[in-house]
């Protein structure tokens, strides 16, 4: 049980306005009109003293009756049938006229006519309605007390509220729903026993709640005691502006290659299958450029620009029979129409293409990419039909094999947190020879996570580079996926907002 | 990335030698990029990453690749072919459609089922990856018995009737391809035509219609044929040449007697299989650079002696070295692919890492450090920020009148819920935040990302930007609160904007404006409009805005 010194004011006030009640249960109002405090006042002190322990709550239910608020112009008008009686005293009216005249509805009405020609007071003939002796003897004698229970009604009222006499007409009035019937609870409070001795030396004191700037300047604190906060109350939750924590492992990556001199570059994301696949000698029927494996857009012929027309010469030749290269090329015949073809990036490798035929190319240069790729499949835990890779390439006059793997050291200890990687043989088409980065991580074993190589002669040449370039890619999301220890690559591209704000920040 | 299944105890007759499956796996992964998938009882499941390694596709060329890595053999194998008289005759007629013709006769053979479906496989295989189904080259295989030489290899009639492997009645052609599993299969290759490509004996029986179908007399193997006709046929004559040689070599490693067939083509005449090694001829400065450094003469010689290469000479002059490479290497296309064998053979675990020594500037894009302002920004007001994919919904981004909906569909999508790229992000992000009405609110989320939208100007036919959405939904949600969201980052953006109030169907007239940075229309602010939050089953009031921060214009 808490201690009493912590308590708030209002509470105290509640705890005393019960002692000085005697034993007991009592309501909210009680509570409410003995201490002075309002009635929410009492709610809200009442509930924290029952999750401390002081108080029991004990909640009834019971019903009040109130009139509906449509039917409140009776209060002043009376009651359909009444209206209508006191209308026919003066004579015979058509009942076509009725509702007209007495400005009711047509509802209203039909209930009131059959209430009243149920007990003879009134005769129809021929449309038209006229009052019966007996109706005229009922009006005499009718003290009409449904109204007086109406406007008690005007504020809800408990059953043993209404006197006696007016009880036989709640059923019927709730039937014809002019008064209806609320549920509500009520909370009687009452001491626990045990707390009772503790209250003899309770005091309200005056003491400082919320800090102000009133009290600072006045100097009110000097003479005050700090009212003593309860501090292991949880706090209410709050949401903090955040990162997404894929796109943070982005940030912090682009990071990294910036710190190892790598440039950021871009690329299109509808681009042409001249610089995704021809321009990377893929060959044109490569099953990977197959309509499975990559989407292609509609209506999709684009342009290769006439800057580059010599470039696509020197692709064709090469494709189709190795042009000056002392290459076999693939032997076929190049086609012109798929080279324009317009299709969703399929690889980053289409940005190490334009970066390679840019006129600000720089050699020695080291560039990378971080770019989302699309390719079609079933999309389940481990597959999307969208991704991001990492991409780079380093141009220079002396790299080496020797290099490209001292690139991909880094890459599995920086970017993997990996103790031990090996590097074995691999194919790409664009590239020989190829490296595959493994690395192996606690708990998951070997792994391949990157695919490298140098540049065939083939993809450089045509695109005029006559250094080696070594190129790399890496599996991007799975090492995101590795170190978050995320099994469903679905979650990379969350929707659930709670999942998003729950996701803890890792380095 | 093909896959193949090989019996164990044929690699192990093939090799004459027992290996451990583990010791297969280490060699694959090591030497031949591969790996073993799984393996139970006989079987072994083998993954390749090149599918250019056709050599491999078999326990017999398997087998012939692990011979010098485990030491057992040195320099090219060697088979034995017989000179004979059968000749095949290429006409003219063929020359556009499918000129190349390769073809062998193997005697002798018995066909054990592993045999069988080793054979199967191995045709499968070739057909599909290298053939690039069957299109480049396909393969076909006959009882020899049953055919009477010469065989012609012509175009007839695409009405000319046969019965096709596996049918009981005769068709004419063109039906074939519209009613067998392999018509339909391949038939896209010869559509369009009047007239179809025949293998016919001198008899006049047919004995397939190459790439489609064998006939269902002369080319119906049994398994008591003991001897086949083999024929290779395609587009490319490297690879129709070389596409035999792995058949046929890898008959002969199962006990068939090789025997030559002549192909006249014109006042041509070749003989095949052709199993002459293919000779290179390379810089050792080339290796060297490539490399990082050089190797010894010995390790050099190492190296290429495991990778099943013979060396013919080495010219220490000079600085080159002559090398034969097996007839059956379809995949070396340059000396980069042999170089890159002696780093193979050599072992990358001996190659050392080095860091290079290139002092180059790293640097950001330029978008990288707007967008990264930007998020700084509103994550600083209390903002979530989410990633939703840029391939979207054609009806989820196309109904929202007045927005730019030049969309960019797809040809073949895979699934109708992502048929179009997102040409805006506030769908996206409407879909987002009705996914998670049961989640507390408020709901305060934004997103930077690429849309993309039909434009016949750019080469690529597309129009590239990027955009920012920013959405808040609580129960409370309203102009102002979205209003000050802008203003606030624009004025730390140092942009001087104006709103001017417009009408827009999805929001709510009143409080919906168009927003412009230095004249240009940039963007939309305004309430969601109650219905179109009742269409998404959200209940709650959404005011969003979005943005375009730049248009992506690139180089080509």
């Amino acid at each position: 049980m808490d201690s009493l010194n912590t308590l708030h004011n209002l509470e105290k006030k509640v705890l005393l306005t019960l002692k000085s009640l005697g034993v007991g249960r009592f309501s909210i109002d009680i509570i409410s009109e003995k201490s002075g405090l309002k009635k929410d006042e009492v709610n809200k002190a009442v509930e924290w003293l029952r999750e401390k322990g002081f108080v029991s709550v004990e909640v009834l239910s019971d019903s009040k009756f109130v009139i509906s608020p449509k039917f409140l112009d009776y209060l002043e008008k009376g009651l359909p049938e009444k209206r209508i009686i006191n209308a026919l005293r003066k004579g015979p009216i058509l009942f076509k006229d009725l509702s007209q005249t007495l400005n009711l509805s047509k509802d209203e009405v039909n209930v009131a006519i059959g209430m009243l020609k149920r007990s003879d007071y009134i005769s129809i003939s021929e449309g038209k309605i006229s009052l019966t002796d007996l109706g005229e003897t009922f009006i005499k004698e009718k003290k009409w007390d449904e109204e007086k229970l109406l406007s008690l009604l005007k504020s809800p009222k408990l059953n043993e509220e209404i006197p006696e006499n007016l009880h036989i007409f709640i059923t019927p009035l709730i039937e014809r729903g002019i008064i209806k019937e609320e549920i509500y609870s009520i909370r009687n409070v009452s001491l626990n026993s045990e707390i009772l001795p503790k209250l003899k030396d309770l005091k309200i004191e005056d003491e400082i709640d919320f800090l102000t700037s009133d009290i600072i300047r006045n100097e009110t604190w000097k003479s005050k005691p700090f009212k003593k906060y309860n501090l292991n109350v949880p706090p209410p939750p709050l949401f903090i502006g955040k990162k997404q924590a894929y796109l943070k492992f982005i940030d912090e990556t682009k990071e990294k290659m910036i710190s190892l001199g790598f440039e950021e570059m871009e690329g299109p994301i509808v681009d042409l299958s001249f610089f995704n696949n021809d321009a990377l000698f893929m060959p044109q029927d490569h099953p990977a450029r197959d309509i499975h494996d990559v989407f292609f857009v509609k209506a999709n012929k684009g342009k290769i620009p006439k800057e580059l027309e010599k470039n696509l010469e020197y692709v064709r030749k090469t494709h189709e029979n190795g042009w000056e290269l002392g290459s076999k090329g693939w032997g076929y015949k190049f086609s012109q129409d798929m080279t324009e073809s317009v299709m969703l990036r399929s690889q980053v490798t289409a940005v190490s293409a334009r970066k390679m035929l840019s006129k600000n190319l720089k050699i020695p240069g080291k560039y990378f990419a971080i770019g989302r790729v699309f390719r079609p499949d079933v999309i389940d835990w481990k597959h999307l039909i969208e991704f991001n890779q990492l991409e780079g390439i380093i141009l220079g006059e002396d790299l080496a094999f020797k290099d490209l793997l001292g690139i991909l050291k880094v890459f599995a200890e920086e970017l993997c947190g990996a103790k031990k990687y090996k590097f074995i043989p691999g194919y790409y088409p664009f590239t020989e020879p190829t490296a595959v980065l493994c690395v192996y991580l606690e708990g998951k074993g070997w792994m391949e996570i990157g695919g490298s190589g140098i540049f065939r002669p083939e993809v450089t040449k045509p695109l005029g580079i006559n250094v080696p370039v070594l190129a790399w890619g890496m599996g991007f999301d799975r090492i995101f996926m590795i170190k978050n220890n995320i099994n469903d690559i679905r979650d990379l591209f969350s929707n659930n907002l709670k999942f998003l704000r729950e996701m803890p920040l890792k380095v | 990335m093909p896959t193949i299944t090989i019996s164990k105890r044929d690699l192990d007759t093939f090799l004459g030698k027992k290996i451990s499956v583990e010791e297969l796996h280490n060699l694959l992964f090591s030497y031949l990029k591969g790996e073993v998938k799984d393996s139970k009882d006989d079987e072994i499941n083998i993954e390749f990453e090149e599918s250019n390694r056709a050599d491999l596709f078999s326990a017999e060329g398997f087998a012939r690749a692990l011979r010098p890595l485990l030491g057992l053999s040195k320099g090219l194998p060697n088979y034995p072919v017989k000179k004979s008289n059968y000749k095949v005759i290429v006409d003219s007629s063929i020359k556009k459609i499918r000129p190349y013709i390769a073809c062998a006769v193997v005697r002798n053979i018995k066909m054990t089922d592993s045999g069988i479906k080793s054979l199967i496989q191995l045709q499968e295989k070739l057909d599909e990856t290298f053939g690039r189904k069957r299109k480049k080259t396909s393969i076909g295989i006959y009882d020899f018995n049953k055919i009477t030489f010469p065989v012609n290899y012509k175009l007839m009639s695409k009405d000319t009737k046969f019965v096709a492997l596996g049918f009981d009645k005769e068709l004419p052609s063109y039906q074939i391809l519209e009613q067998h599993p392999k018509g339909k299969e391949y038939g896209s290759i010869l559509s369009n035509l009047d007239e179809f490509p025949f293998l016919v004996d001198s008899k006049g029986k047919i004995l397939s219609m190459p790439p489609i179908i064998n006939s269902n007399d002369l080319g119906k193997v049994e398994e008591s044929s003991t001897d086949l006709f083999v024929e290779v046929t395609g587009t490319d004559e490297f690879a129709v040449k070389t596409v035999l040689n792995v058949v046929a070599s890898t008959l002969a490693e199962r006990g068939g007697q090789l025997e030559s067939v002549k192909i006249k083509d014109g006042d041509n005449l070749k003989t095949f299989p052709d199993f002459s090694p293919l000779e290179f001829t390379i810089s050792l400065s080339d290796v060297w650079k490539i490399l990082g450094f050089a190797l010894s003469e010995e390790q050099l010689k190492d190296a290429l002696y495991k990778m099943g290469y013979e060396i013919l000479k080495i010219n220490v002059k000079k600085g080159t070295i002559t090398i034969l490479a097996p007839f059956n290497r379809i995949d070396i296309l340059h000396p980069v692919d042999i170089i890159e064998d002696i780093l193979i053979g050599y072992g990358f675990d001996n190659i050392p890492p080095n860091l290079p020594n290139l002092s180059t500037r790293g640097s950001y894009l330029d978008i990288t450090y707007l967008q990264n302002n930007v998020r700084e920004c509103l994550i600083g007001i209390g903002f979530q920020e989410i990633l939703t994919f840029i391939l979207s919904n054609k009806d989820i981004q196309s109904k929202f009148p007045k927005i730019e909906t030049n969309l960019i569909e797809l040809k073949n999508p895979t699934t109708m819920t992502y048929n179009a790229l997102r040409a805006n992000l506030f769908p996206q992000i409407l879909n987002f935040l009705s996914k998670n009405t049961t989640v507390e609110f408020p709901h305060k989320v934004f997103e930077v990302g690429e849309v993309a939208s039909f434009s016949e100007k750019s080469n690529n036919y597309s129009n590239q930007e990027t955009h920012l959405c920013v959405a808040i939904s609580h129960s409370k949600a309203g102009f102002t609160e979205i209003h000050s969201v802008l203003d606030v980052l624009l004025k730390n953006l140092n942009k001087k904007y104006e709103i001017k109030p417009e009408k827009f169907p999805f929001l709510i007239e009143g409080r919906s404006a168009n927003i412009f940075i230095d004249n240009d229309l940039v963007g939309f602010i305004g309430e969601v409009h109650p219905e179109v939050l009742l269409n998404f089953g959200i209940e709650m009031p959404v005011t969003l805005f979005e943005i375009k921060l730049r248009t992506y214009k690139p180089e080509y």
